[in-house]
């Protein structure tokens, strides 16, 4: 059995295939550029001896990545794990973009997830046992003026994890979304930020820890909890002057 | 801070190892090929490998140091010709990791596990057995290296030989090297057994190495030069060879990851703890610790390759102030005067030498490489306008006798010393300029040197 993980050549992704690698699990890797890609395989052979598959394709367009790889996954085992650790945003994602901009946050962080998942969920819903992966951002708590189109990419993300998980209920499929605080990757690289910082390795490590627990949603670190909570409830005459 | 390149940038605080260099610079830390692939613009940068050079090599006072880290994979490896290839940013440990379990080593490493290659192919490091291994550059078969006027270059000794030599050893000044391809060696087994053997005088633990470095895997020697007085100079030749088969352990060592180094957490402490009293201490308690290794000892490869991982409180001792090293090619012929020389300024000027050690060396002087035939001393002592003059002094006695100091060791080596020990500083110079006119690549180190 093999696990798919789309957004796989950097950050969460590359720090979830290494874990991966090093529990033995054969992978089909996903990302846009093959030389990434082609390095992350070759190092995850020669270091955990891994089955390692991998398929370069832009996820702007969501339906022919999801071909792409759908017809690559015919050649090999099946599928019981996906992992959805893409992700793309724009520090000038700021309510300007034109539409093309905003489709490609929107079909890389959210139309691909679905587009995949259609492809692969029947022969989930097969297996006795299997997983479904998405990563959420904190960015989607409650909208402001940075990140527009990626904040509403993953809001839209939630809602799709929540009827995924309701559809799956009394399957052997678990459906599970990470809310993730920030992540030391390129995303966040020398941004000034409010609260600690945890590693892709981290997340990884928390992602595998978790396998099989039915508990929807999560957020990681754990601690964002109370500030997701002071952030929600924050009465709006005070949290529309705050520049964040 | 958004950058033409797509990789954001960050204004970052940069400390040299030693302490003795600040400055205010931009980060960038890339993760993707498309990177090296795309325009890279004219800014002044300079790679960064682990960021624990003594000297500001890998940074410049407003530059854009490009941090080498997400590149630290093993790409290919050929297991007959015992052949491996790495993005730059790997550590030496992680490496190791790769190579212990197949029975392979890399003889050239410097002591701590959590130095990038990339770091040691620019700095051309040495390990414990420079007279039969020689310099980094003996392990590598070719470089990636990547500039913005040239593009991509695959550089090995046949194929663009001068820009081969000008690179490894070049402090990074000629590009950034993204990827290489190593020669291991064979590692008979993953144990080495250490001694410790005593001698009374430098110049008797100088002849005990020379003689060591033939038989021994590795040597060096430790000398207690914390106080002039009786005494000075005594210490231990450290040798250490794999273990026969017959008398190994039977398990395999496990090879835990390098603990963190960095320049920043080594200057946490506010005080410096080392002085002339607790120096002395030091050195009585380390030489009570190799009371144990006389008869020999057997410690796992990783140990006898990165001694430093558990000592490396060592460095933190110095404080925010940090520290100085001196390190210097002697001709054999001046050991025994510079020993002297030494011995007769601390007599005058009592300075605390936190650490001395010796390896010999062997190979001819080329561009600005640390090489040559000799002795290499290394010393250490706190940071301080003391320890200033005495660093000032002991330029004058390597110009004086014919030696050369450790460039890639010392974060104040004046130009005029570099210049007068070294002939070929004038050729590095002209080749450099010859391949990069606008001089793109640069860092504290090389505006210093005015390389
Ligand atoms: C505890 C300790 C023990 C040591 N022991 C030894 C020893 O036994 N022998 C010895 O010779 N040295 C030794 N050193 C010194 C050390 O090996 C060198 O300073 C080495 O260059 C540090 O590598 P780094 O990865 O920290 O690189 P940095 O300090 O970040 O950079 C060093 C130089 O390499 C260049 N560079 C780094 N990566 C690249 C790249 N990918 N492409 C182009 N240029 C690059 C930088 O521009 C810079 O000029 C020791 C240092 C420490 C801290
Ligand atoms: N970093 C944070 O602080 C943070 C915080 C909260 C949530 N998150 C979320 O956590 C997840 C992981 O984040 P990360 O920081 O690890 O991201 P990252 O380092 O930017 O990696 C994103 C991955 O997605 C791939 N990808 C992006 N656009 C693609 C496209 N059009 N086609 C194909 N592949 C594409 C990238 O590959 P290519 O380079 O080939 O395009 C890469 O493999 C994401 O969902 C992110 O939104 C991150």
């Amino acid at each position: 059995m093999t696990a798919l993980v789309v957004g796989a050549s950097a950050g969460v992704g590359r720090a979830l295939s290494e874990a991966l690698a090093a529990n033995r699990k054969p992978l089909l890797l996903a990302a846009s550029d093959p030389e990434d890609l082609n390095a992350l395989a070759a190092h995850l052979r020669l270091v955990y001896g891994a089955t390692v598959v991998t398929v370069a394709a832009d996820a702007r367009d969501p339906e022919a990545f999801a071909e792409r790889l759908s017809a690559v996954a015919a050649e090999i085992d099946d599928i019981d794990e996906l992992y959805f650790p893409i992700g793309f945003s724009r520090r000038d994602d700021k309510a300007q973009l034109d539409a093309d901009a905003s489709l490609a946050i929107l079909n890389s962080n959210l139309t691909v997830v679905a587009a995949v998942t259609a492809r692969f969920l029947p022969s989930l819903l097969r297996q006795p046992k299997a997983r479904i992966v998405g990563f959420g951002s904190i960015a989607a708590l409650r909208g402001r003026k940075a990140n527009v189109i990626y904040s509403a990419a993953k809001r839209g993300l939630e809602s799709y994890f929540e009827s995924l998980r309701h559809f799956a209920a009394g399957t052997g499929v678990v459906v599970q979304l990470y809310r993730l605080g920030y992540i030391e990757t390129q995303q966040s690289f020398g941004q000034r930020l409010l609260f600690p910082v945890v590693t892709p390795e981290q997340v990884a490590r928390h992602v595998l820890a978790t396998e099989g627990r039915d508990f929807g949603v999560r957020f990681f670190p754990r601690f964002w909890q109370l500030i997701a909570l002071a952030v929600v409830w924050l009465p709006w005459r005070i949290y529309k002057k705050l520049n964040f | 801070m958004q950058s033409r390149d797509g990789v954001p940038r960050a204004a970052h605080s940069f400390v040299s190892f030693d302490g003795g260099v600040r400055a205010r610079g931009y980060l960038q830390q890339p993760d993707r090929y498309r990177f090296w692939r795309g325009r890279l613009d004219e800014t002044p940068r300079i790679s960064r490998g682990a960021g624990l050079s003594y000297a500001g090599a890998s940074f410049l006072a407003d530059g854009l140091s490009v941090s080498h880290r997400a590149f630290d994979r093993v790409l290919d490896f050929d297991s007959g010709r015992n052949v491996v290839e790495v993005e730059t940013g790997i550590t030496l440990s992680a490496l190791h990791r790769f190579l212990s379990p197949r029975g392979l080593y890399l003889p050239v490493q410097p002591g701590h596990g959590r130095i990038s290659v990339g770091g040691c192919i620019a700095a051309d490091v040495h390990g414990k057995n420079q007279t039969r291994d020689g310099t980094f550059i003996n392990q590598v078969e070719e470089v990636t290296l990547v500039h913005p006027a040239h593009g991509t270059l695959q550089l090995s000794p046949q194929r663009d030989a001068e820009l081969f030599r000008l690179t490894c050893g070049g402090y990074g000044l000629t590009g950034h090297i993204v990827c290489a391809r190593l020669r291991a060696s064979a590692a008979p087994i993953p144990w080495v057994e250490i001694r410790a053997a005593p001698f009374a005088s430098a110049e008797e633990g100088f002849n005990h190495l020379r003689g060591a470095a033939r038989d021994a895997d590795f040597s060096y020697t430790w000398h207690d030069m914390s106080t002039a007085g009786d005494g000075f100079g005594v210490g231990f030749l450290i040798q250490g060879s794999f273990v026969p088969q017959e008398r190994a352990p039977g398990t395999t060592p496990g090879i835990a990851e390098a603990p963190v180094l960095s320049a920043d957490g080594r200057a946490r402490l506010p005080v410096p703890l080392l002085n002339r009293l607790s120096t002395r201490m030091l050195n009585s308690l380390y030489r009570w610790q190799q009371r144990s290794a006389h008869k020999g000892k057997v410690v796992a490869l990783a140990d006898a390759l990165f001694p430093t991982h558990k000592a490396q409180a060592y460095f933190q001792l110095f404080g925010a102030a940090g520290f100085r090293e001196y390190q210097a090619i002697l001709p054999y012929a001046a050991t025994a005067s510079y020993v002297d020389a030494i011995r007769s300024y601390l007599r005058q000027k009592p300075l605390p030498i936190t650490l001395s050690s010796a390896k010999t060396f062997a190979g001819s002087r080329e561009l600005l490489r640390y090489t040559g035939d000799g002795i290499s001393l290394a010393l250490n002592m706190p940071a301080g306008a003391d320890a200033d003059m005495f660093m000032e002094f002991l330029d004058q006695r390597i110009i004086e006798f014919g030696g050369i100091p450790n460039i890639i060791k010392d974060s104040r080596l004046p130009r005029a010393v570099v210049d007068a020990c070294y002939p070929d500083a004038g050729r590095f110079r002209e080749t450099l300029r010859a391949f990069d006119p606008k001089r793109l690549f640069r860092s504290d180190l090389s505006e210093r040197l005015k390389l």
